[in-house]
C-alpha cells in the first residue's frame, strides 16, 4: 500500500494538479454557499472541463470541488439561516443563532474547523478500509452484484421518507429509464422507439444535470425570490479559530460519533450527506445532557452537523471506487465522469489503474488542507458573493448545463435530454414525489439485472444458485432485514400520526 | 385541477404507465438461449411498478376525499408563466445552437432568461447585456481553446 501511495504523491503532486484542485476547492465553495447551487450541481458542471484533461488532473479537480462544496454550505446557513446545499441544513439551527448572538466568526471558525476534522477522518477510513474491501469484491460472481444491486435498491425506501410509495415508483421508474438502448447479454435494443440517438440509452451525464440542474432552474424561475442585502450578516471578527481548547476537548465523543455516522451514512449506496448532517445532529441532541439548548446556539449542533456531512466524502468513495455503486448524488456523477475517461469502478481499478486510485486519495488530503485555508481566509470574499443574485447566476449555470451535455458526445441530442429530465424533475418536486431515488434506479437496475442474467446464463436457469451462495445470501437478508425495518418504520409512524389526530 | 387530487392523477397515470410497459415489454425478442430474456426484466418492473401505483392511488383518494390543501400564495400562480417560458427559450436555444452557433444563441439565451427571471424592480437591460456578451464569448473560448471541447461555431464559424 506504501507504494501505491508514493506514486499517488508523485502523480498528483504537479503544478498543474495542484492548481486544478485549489480551483476546484474554489469553485466547489462558491456553489456550496450560494444557495439553489449544489456540489452535485459544481461537479455536474465541470466535468466537461476535465474530457480534454488525463484522469489523473481530471479527478484532483473533481476531488476539489466535492470537499469544497460540502463544507461551503456551512457560510450561507450561519450567516443567513438558509442552508447552502442540503449537507447544512442542521448547521442553520445552533449556527445561526450564535451569529444572531454577534458571534458569527466563532459559529463559521468551528464550521470550519469541524468540515476540516470530519474530512480528515473519513479520508483515513477511506484508505484503510477501501484496498480491503475491494480485494473482497473480486470473488463477487454475477449472483453477488445482483443480490448487492437489490441491497442497494432498498436504500430508495431510506430515501423516500414519509412517502414510501412514491419513492418506490421514483426508483421504479428509474429502472425503466435505464431499460432504453441495447440490453445487457443479447444486446437487443429496446424501447428505442426507432430513435437512432436512443440505442445506447440514456447516458447517466445528461439526465443527471436535468435532475439537478435544470429542474433547479425552472424551480427558481417559479419563485423568483430575491436575497435582501439587510439578511446577510457582515460583521463578523474571528480571533484564531474562534474556540478555546477546553470547547474542542469537550466536543471529542460528539465529533467521533458524527463522523462515524458521516462515514456509515456515506457507505450506504445512494444516501449521502443531505441525511448524514440530520442524523448526527438528531443523535447529538438525544445523547446530549442538556437537550434542551440545542437550538439556541450551541457549539454541539455545529460540530456535530458539520463534522458528519464531511465525513459522508470518504465514505460515499468507498463503495464507488471498490463496487461501481455510488454513495451519494455527488459520487453518481463522479461515477459518471469515472467513465468517460474510460475508467470503470470496480475492484478491478485497484488492480489496473492503482496510480488513479491512491491518487483520488492523496487528491483528497490535499484538497482538504485548501479548504481550511481557503475558508479561513476568504470568508469574506464568499460571504460577498452570497450577493449575487440568483436571476444572473442561473442562466448562467444554465448555459454550462448546456456546454456539459452537448461536450460529452459532441451531439445536441443529449441536451435534448437534459432539458427533458429537467422537466421531468420539475413536475416531479411539483407532484411532492423525491426525485433522489431516481438515480440509485437509473445505475442500479442495469446492475441487477446483468448480474441476474449472468447469473441465469452461467447456472443455466438453476436458480436455487441464488440462494446458496454465502455472499449474495448475506445481502439479500440484509436487503430483506431494511425492507422490513422500513415497513415497521412506516407503520408506526402512520400510528403516531392518527394518534396525534385523534 | 385542486391540489388534493394531484397524487391521484399522478397514480393513475402510473398505473397506465406500467401496463403500457408491460405490454411493450412482451414483445421484446428473446435473444438468448436462456429462459430470462430482455423483456424479462422490464415486465418484472411494469408489474411492480402496479402495485406501487395502486398504492398512490389509494393514498389519493384518501387525500381527494379531503378537504383541498390551503391556496398557495398569488405570488407563485402568477409565475407559472415564467416557467412556461424558461422552457420555451431553453428548448429554443437547444434547436439552435447547432444552426447559429454557440456564442449568439447563448448570448440571446441569457439575456432573455435574465429578464424572466429578475423581479420588474431589478431589471437592468445594460447590465444584463454586458454579462451576456461577456458570458458566453468567454465560455466559447475557455472551452474551446482551453479545454480542447468541440462547441457549434455555427454562422461565425
Amino acid at each position: 500500500m506504501l507504494t501505491m501511495f508514493a506514486a499517488g504523491l508523485t502523480a498528483v503532486f504537479t503544478i498543474p494538479n495542484i492548481l486544478m484542485i485549489i480551483l476546484g476547492v474554489f469553485v466547489g465553495i462558491v456553489f456550496g454557499c450560494i444557495p439553489g447551487l449544489t456540489t452535485t450541481m459544481a461537479v455536474a458542471l465541470c466535468l466537461p472541463l476535465t474530457f480534454g484533461m488525463n484522469s489523473t488532473v481530471a479527478m484532483s479537480l473533481i476531488m476539489g470541488l466535492y470537499i469544497g462544496g460540502t463544507s461551503g454550505g456551512l457560510i450561507s446557513a450561519i450567516l443567513i439561516n438558509i442552508p447552502g446545499t442540503p449537507a447544512s441544513v442542521a448547521t442553520c439551527f445552533d449556527g445561526h443563532p450564535m451569529a444572531k448572538r454577534g458571534e458569527a466568526g466563532k459559529a463559521l471558525g468551528i464550521g470550519v474547523v469541524y468540515s476540516f476534522i470530519g474530512t480528515a477522518l473519513s479520508i483515513i477510513v477511506l484508505v484503510f478500509l477501501a484496498p480491503p474491501v475491494a480485494e473482497f469484491a473480486l470473488q463477487f460472481g454475477p449472483v453477488e452484484y445482483f443480490a448487492l444491486a437489490v441491497f442497494s435498491l432498498t436504500m430508495i425506501g431510506t430515501l423516500a421518507g414519509k412517502q414510501l410509495a412514491k419513492g418506490i415508483s421514483v426508483g421504479l421508474l428509474g429502472m425503466v429509464i435505464a431499460f432504453v438502448g441495447i440490453a445487457p447479454i443479447d444486446a437487443y435494443s429496446r424501447f428505442t422507439f426507432g430513435i437512432a440517438d436512443l440505442d445506447g440509452g440514456f447516458d447517466i451525464l445528461p439526465a443527471l444535470i436535468g435532475l439537478f440542474a435544470v429542474s433547479e432552474i425552472l424551480n427558481v424561475a417559479e419563485a423568483d425570490t430575491v436575497l435582501k442585502k439587510q439578511n446577510i450578516l457582515m460583521e463578523f471578527k474571528i480571533k484564531g479559530f474562534g474556540f478555546s481548547l477546553k470547547e474542542f476537548i469537550g466536543q471529542t465523543w460528539n465529533m467521533i460519533r458524527s463522523a462515524l455516522i458521516g462515514i456509515g451514512i456515506g457507505i450506504l449506496p445512494g444516501i449521502g450527506a443531505g441525511t448524514s448532517n440530520l442524523v448526527a445532529y438528531g443523535v447529538a441532541k438525544s445523547s446530549s445532557k442538556h437537550p434542551e439548548k440545542f437550538g439556541t446556539g450551541i457549539i454541539d449542533g455545529i460540530v456535530a452537523s458539520e463534522t458528519s456531512n464531511n465525513a459522508t466524502i470518504g465514505g460515499a468513495i468507498i463503495p464507488l471506487l471498490t463496487l461501481g455503486i455510488p454513495g451519494d448524488t455527488v459520487t453518481a456523477i463522479i461515477l459518471g465522469g469515472l467513465m468517460v475517461h474510460g475508467l470503470t469502478p470496480g475492484p478491478l481499478l485497484f488492480i489496473n489503474n492503482g496510480t488513479v486510485v491512491y491518487g483520488i486519495f492523496v487528491s483528497l488530503i490535499i484538497a482538504n488542507i485548501v479548504m481550511l485555508a481557503m475558508e479561513f481566509f476568504g470568508l469574506r470574499v464568499f460571504a460577498k458573493l452570497l450577493r449575487v443574485p440568483k436571476h444572473i447566476l442561473l442562466p448562467i449555470v444554465f448555459v454550462l448545463c448546456a456546454v456539459g451535455a452537448f461536450g460529452l458526445n459532441n451531439r445536441v441530442f443529449d441536451v435534448w435530454v437534459a432539458l427533458g429530465f429537467g422537466v421531468l424533475g420539475y413536475v416531479l418536486t411539483k407532484l411532492k414525489f423525491p426525485t433522489s431515488p431516481m438515480i440509485l434506479g437509473i445505475i442500479l437496475g442495469p446492475m441487477a439485472e446483468t448480474g441476474f442474467r449472468r447469473g441465469a446464463q452461467l447456472y443455466s436457469g438453476d436458480f436455487s444458485q441464488f440462494l446458496t451462495r454465502p455472499i449474495a445470501d448475506i445481502f439479500l437478508v440484509a436487503a430483506v432485514g431494511m425492507i422490513v425495518f422500513i415497513g415497521l418504520g412506516n407503520m408506526r409512524n402512520k400510528k403516531k400520526e392518527e394518534a396525534a389526530k385523534a | 385541477m385542486k391540489k388534493k387530487y394531484w397524487d391521484l392523477a399522478s397514480g393513475i397515470f402510473l398505473l397506465v404507465f406500467s401496463v403500457v410497459l408491460f405490454i411493450g415489454s412482451q414483445s421484446v425478442k428473446t435473444l438468448s438461449v436462456s429462459s430470462v430474456g430482455s423483456g424479462t426484466f422490464p415486465s418484472f418492473i411494469a408489474v411492480l411498478l402496479a402495485i406501487v401505483s395502486i398504492a398512490i392511488i389509494v393514498g389519493g383518494v384518501k387525500k381527494a376525499r379531503g378537504p383541498d390543501e390551503k391556496p398557495t400564495k398569488d405570488a407563485e400562480k402568477q409565475r407559472l408563466w415564467a416557467v412556461f417560458a424558461t422552457f420555451a427559450i431553453m428548448a429554443l436555444y437547444a434547436l439552435l445552437m447547432p444552426v447559429v452557433g454557440f456564442i449568439i444563441t447563448t448570448m440571446v439565451y441569457l439575456f432573455l432568461q435574465m429578464y424572466i427571471m429578475a423581479a420588474k424592480e431589478h431589471q437592468k437591460p445594460i447590465l444584463f447585456g454586458i454579462i451576456s456578451i461577456v458570458t458566453s464569448v468567454s465560455v466559447y473560448y475557455m472551452f474551446v481553446k482551453i479545454f480542447n471541447l468541440m462547441l457549434p461555431a455555427g454562422i461565425l464559424g
